[in-house]
């Protein structure tokens, strides 16, 4: 069966017309670029695009509550992006968005409330301004090049240790943890950004808004 | 709970676990009812027998369609599990219903029966029926949900298909094939047919309720 009639009978299951179930899963594969095409059957899709057709699923009817078990982990820097789109649509129309990741930076640019799980017990975390006021961060300035095609449109605040974004007409400065730099450097380059300033910031140089990082996902 | 059905039939048909199962059934048929001859009830209990083997199979193989997690997706996506194992049941007694229409006339085509009344054809379709529901009933019950290891399973399905084909006089198959071995006469058997067809939907019933009582304490 393929990803999309499979996304079309579960829709259905859902209560979906088949009409509305159709041209839902073939809005969300879009979305999330579904690679290896829609007519091939999930079992011979890799673990990111199979992991794609899953997070279709549990969006063809929008999520009261939406759980995502490292829901990253194997999806590509493209669809980073749209995964924290999705949850930040989610957690905006009421939902709720439990995830889990092992990387604390992941957990912190994302989540309103962090707990950490450690020897059989669950904590809350300490807040994530508290937290982020000590790791050192670079800030990365991109512009549109001069010449040449125009840069693709990227979510920069999905991407991984994004810290906050601030924009301008034809540039934009991110803030991002200092591991993700590289990271985030390639994406952007691949995507068309040209990189017009690259500053490290001591730990007490926060001036940068974190109004993208708070409150995204309740 | 149509779409439901529409996604098991959608599965069973990709997977093609329906194979096997069809191909014994009509394999079956061919043994039992090629060059009959004489009065038809004793050829319908062979279309039923056959039809008996090949539901219980079937059933086995719609119920382990999906694997544990894909189930559980299945059953979250439409609200309860009781649902999802409806849903089973009825895309293995649609597809009973197709085989039967096979079972009704492939005897006519390959035999030669002295007279054909509609009373004949409802008593086959009876008799299949009873025959297809306790097979559903026991292959709900052999089922991977309920058995975690398919060996054992398969073990319980076997012992009950033996217990229920040949421990004398036991109703409703035992019962029913020694009526309409017996009795020539198709009238006279549609009330007891009936009274057998009654039982088969009881122990369905049964069955389906101990399944759902057992995956419902394992879920």
């Amino acid at each position: 069966m393929s990803a999309l009639a499979y996304l079309t009978h579960m829709g259905r299951v859902r209560g979906l017309t088949t009409s509305a179930a159709v041209s839902r899963a073939h809005r969300l594969l879009d979305r999330l670029t579904l690679v290896g095409g829609k007519s091939a059957p999930p079992r011979s899709l890799s673990k990111g695009n199979a992991q794609k057709v899953a997070l279709a699923q549990a969006l063809l009817v929008e999520p009261g509550l939406l759980v995502l078990d490292e829901p990253w982990s194997g999806l590509d820097a493209d669809a980073h992006g749209v995964l924290a789109e999705i949850m930040t649509e989610v957690a905006d129309a009421g939902g709720t968005v439990i995830f889990t990741d092992h990387r604390e930076s992941v957990t912190r640019a994302r989540a309103s409330r962090t707990y950490t799980v450690a020897k059989g017990r669950i904590a809350l975390s300490e807040p994530e301004t508290v937290a982020t006021a000590h790791r050192p961060s670079v800030d990365v300035t991109f512009t549109v090049p001069d010449s040449g095609a125009a840069p693709r449109d990227l979510a920069w605040e999905g991407l991984p240790g994004v810290l906050a974004v601030g924009r301008a007409a034809t540039a934009v400065t991110v803030q991002v943890e200092r591991e993700a730099t590289d990271a985030l450097l390639f994406t952007a380059l691949r995507h068309g950004w040209s990189v017009m300033q690259v500053l490290g910031r001591s730990v007490q140089d926060h001036h940068l808004s974190k109004a993208t990082m708070k409150g995204s996902i309740r | 709970m149509i779409a439901l059905i529409r996604y098991t039939f959608a599965t069973a048909l990709h997977t093609q676990r329906y194979l096997a199962p069809v191909l014994v059934f009509t394999a079956l048929m061919g043994v039992l009812t090629v060059n009959g001859s004489g009065p038809l009830p004793p050829a319908y209990a062979s279309s039923a027998g056959a039809l008996f083997v090949g539901s219980t199979w079937l059933t086995i193989a719609l119920m382990s369609l999906d694997d544990a997690p894909q189930r559980a997706i299945v059953v979250v996506s439409s609200g309860r599990s009781l649902k999802v194992l409806l849903a089973a049941i009825g895309t293995a007694l649609t597809s009973c219903l197709v085989l039967m229409v096979f079972g009704l006339f492939f005897p006519l085509w390959v035999g030669d029966y002295e007279v054909v009344t509609a009373v004949d054809l409802l008593l086959g379709l009876e008799a299949q029926l009873t025959c297809a529901l306790v097979g559903i009933a026991i292959g709900v019950l052999c089922s991977r949900l309920v058995f975690r290891r398919q060996g054992y399973a398969l073990v319980a399905a076997l012992a009950l298909v033996m217990v229920t084909l040949f421990v004398k006089g036991m109703p409703p198959v035992n019962r029913l094939f020694n009526l309409m071995a017996t009795t020539p006469d198709s009238a006279k058997l549609l009330a007891p047919t009936g009274g057998m067809l009654a039982i088969a939907a009881v122990i369905l019933a049964g069955f389906t309720a101990v399944t759902q009582y057992i995956v419902s304490h394992k879920e």
